[in-house]
């Protein structure tokens, strides 16, 4: 190949191919790959994304824009297995993203980490979340952001100690002390539940 | 329940089971898009957490246009009908530049550059990898339509990237791909529209990155082959813009994960360190312009176009680059699932192309814009193809 200081010459029309000409097998398009996460995995990071930002518009929103940074980014990511793990990690970035931009207006201010369902939600939603159930996101609204984070992942996702390092970005042990500090804070608040009943 | 941990998984399984796949927020296919927008903006079924977002945006928005009406360009906003069917002056300087033939884009699985016909939006040639282990990952358009600045980096054996010239042939096709004799990019670029050039292609503007660290900015110039880098606080940009003398750099702060979608200007010659204190604010966040697609500049620098959404329906409007002032209402288009506007005009500022991307199914769908005539025209592309273009 010939070094050039001037793309704006007008190349020579018979100059010799510098490499071959498009004889190569059919690409698969970038934007299949992402479509095909997108159909399998969408739900589930919605979900996810629900459990952590207690709005369910929020959550399709945070999901969204995932899955457009990942069309955006795919050319840089070359390991497949590395897209999922990822997707997550964006997600988890949104829903932060989400939380602090509620904090900032002062209207929803006190809604930063909600334990109630939201509003909209239909009467099954409400007898599928029962107070039972209502206690646990009242008692997680009170645990750290982190804390929060590793639960859903644990418990919904049920990721490995490692999976949830890398999506959060933090080490492995830090993890796993987050995980038991949190069981740790939530079974106490429970307990103490129980005693006052 | 018997643990803490039994009454997490029941609580976080049940809570799951109030999102149905059936209830999610409904998206458009690519036939729902294809159709043209109606007369008029509608509003669909947007999600409360879209319409809550547009609220700032559409009320500066609509504060700016109430403002404006005074003044005859902006008088040509008027969102009454159909953008062709309007008075059309927005043609810009200078003696009529005919449309280029060739659209280039990178960012296909398994690493080639497509190359399409720019009337038709249909492919004409995959370019493979000008080497082993080397993807296309960034692609910019120069003022001769069969020449453009092309990227290329290793598939994760290395953390740099080299610079071609891509020249075609009268037909498309690849006539010659040579490296450019600049040092080596270090980093790769964050995404195809991270690649940006002069109207001449001498001066070279990219954002780059290596894994784990903070991004960079960073020019060209070849005829002196210096370099010259910015710091970015985060990954790295998606998306920069050039004025076609290279003497600016626009681009949107959006950066891997959050940033607040705020335009930005750099001059070329600004001294090296933080980008974004060396840096003014062209449009806020407020501005509402998607903020994960694409911008574009053009009239020399002095015009900044992007895209908003309104509703169900996408616009692309243009901005003063000194202001911030929103000048005119080009386009409007139903969207795709939300999935980023990317737009791309040609070095000329003669014409533009917007294509956004459907994530649920949906596909790319091209408009092509003639800025001398106002008249548009539907691309046929195929889903998948990359969206990212230069021309």
């Amino acid at each position: 190949m010939t070094a050039a200081t001037d793309p704006g010459q007008v190349p020579d029309e018979a100059a010799a191919p510098l490499s071959p000409t498009g004889a190569g097998p059919e690409p698969v398009p970038a934007g299949a790959v992402v479509q095909e996460l997108y159909a399998a995995h969408a739900l589930t990071l919605i979900r996810l994304a629900n459990l952590l930002v207690r709005d369910r518009a929020d959550a399709e929103d945070v999901v969204q824009d995932a899955f457009t940074a990942l069309y955006r980014a795919l050319p840089r990511l070359r390991d497949h297995d590395q897209l999922l793990p990822y997707l997550r990690a964006a997600v988890i970035n949104g829903c932060r993203s989400a939380l602090r931009g509620r904090r900032r207006s002062a209207q929803l201010a006190i809604r930063s980490w909600p334990a109630e369902p939201p509003a909209a939600a239909s009467a099954e939603a409400a007898v599928l979340l029962s107070e039972e159930r209502r206690a646990v996101f009242a008692a997680m609204s009170r645990l750290p952001r982190r804390s929060r984070e590793v639960l859903a992942l644990r418990y919904y996702l049920d990721l490995t100690d490692s999976e949830i390092a890398e999506t959060l970005g933090v080490s492995r042990g830090t993890v796993s002390s987050t995980a038991s500090r949190a069981v740790a804070a939530l079974t106490r608040e429970f307990r103490s539940d129980h005693d006052v009943d | 329940m018997t643990s803490t941990e039994d009454r997490l998984r029941d609580a976080f399984r049940a809570d799951a089971q109030t999102i149905q796949p059936g209830t999610i927020r409904p998206r458009a296919d690519l036939a729902d898009v294809a159709e043209p927008a109606p007369g008029g903006p509608t509003h669909g079924a947007g999600s409360a957490g879209r319409r809550r977002s547009l609220l700032m945006p559409l009320a500066a928005a609509a504060a700016v246009v109430a403002i404006a009406g005074a003044f005859a360009l902006v008088s040509l906003s008027s969102r009454s009908g159909p953008p062709a069917a309007r008075p059309w002056t927005y043609a810009p300087a200078g003696s009529v530049r005919p449309a280029p033939r060739y659209l280039v884009g990178a960012g296909l699985t398994g690493g080639g550059l497509g190359v399409y016909d720019a009337s038709t939006g249909q492919r004409i040639t995959v370019i493979p990898p000008p080497g082993s282990g080397l993807t296309f990952d960034g692609e910019a358009a120069t003022s001769n339509d069969r020449v453009f600045v092309v990227a290329a980096s290793p598939q994760g054996h290395g953390c740099y990237t080299n610079l071609y010239r891509l020249s075609l042939t009268a037909g498309g096709r690849l006539a010659g791909l040579a490296p450019l004799a600049v040092p080596r990019v270090t980093g790769t670029l964050l995404g195809s529209t991270a690649l940006t050039a002069s109207a001449s292609g001498l001066v070279i503007g990219y954002s780059a990155v290596c894994s784990g660290q903070n991004g960079w900015a960073g020019v060209i110039r070849l005829a002196s082959r210096r370099v010259r880098r910015w710091s970015l606080p985060s990954e790295g940009l998606f998306s920069l813009s050039m004025s076609s003398g290279g003497q600016t750099l626009f681009f949107d702060d959006t950066q891997a994960y959050g940033g607040d979608g705020t335009i930005r200007a750099l001059p070329t010659s600004a001294p090296p360190g933080p980008m974004l204190r060396r840096s003014r604010i062209v449009l806020p966040a407020t501005s509402g312009l998607d903020k994960s697609g694409s911008v574009a500049v053009t009239g020399g620098g002095k015009i900044l176009l992007g895209c908003r959404e309104t509703g169900r329906l996408a616009v692309l409007a243009s901005y003063a680059a000194a202001s911030g002032r929103e000048l005119a209402v080009l386009h409007t288009w139903r969207h795709v699932d939300g999935g980023p506007c990317m737009v791309s005009v040609t070095p000329s500022g003669g014409y533009v192309l917007v294509s956004n991307i459907g994530l649920g199914g949906g596909g790319t769908l091209g408009s092509r814009l003639d800025l001398y005539t106002g008249r548009v025209e539907t691309i046929g592309r195929r889903a998948g193809e990359p969206v990212g273009i230069a021309w």
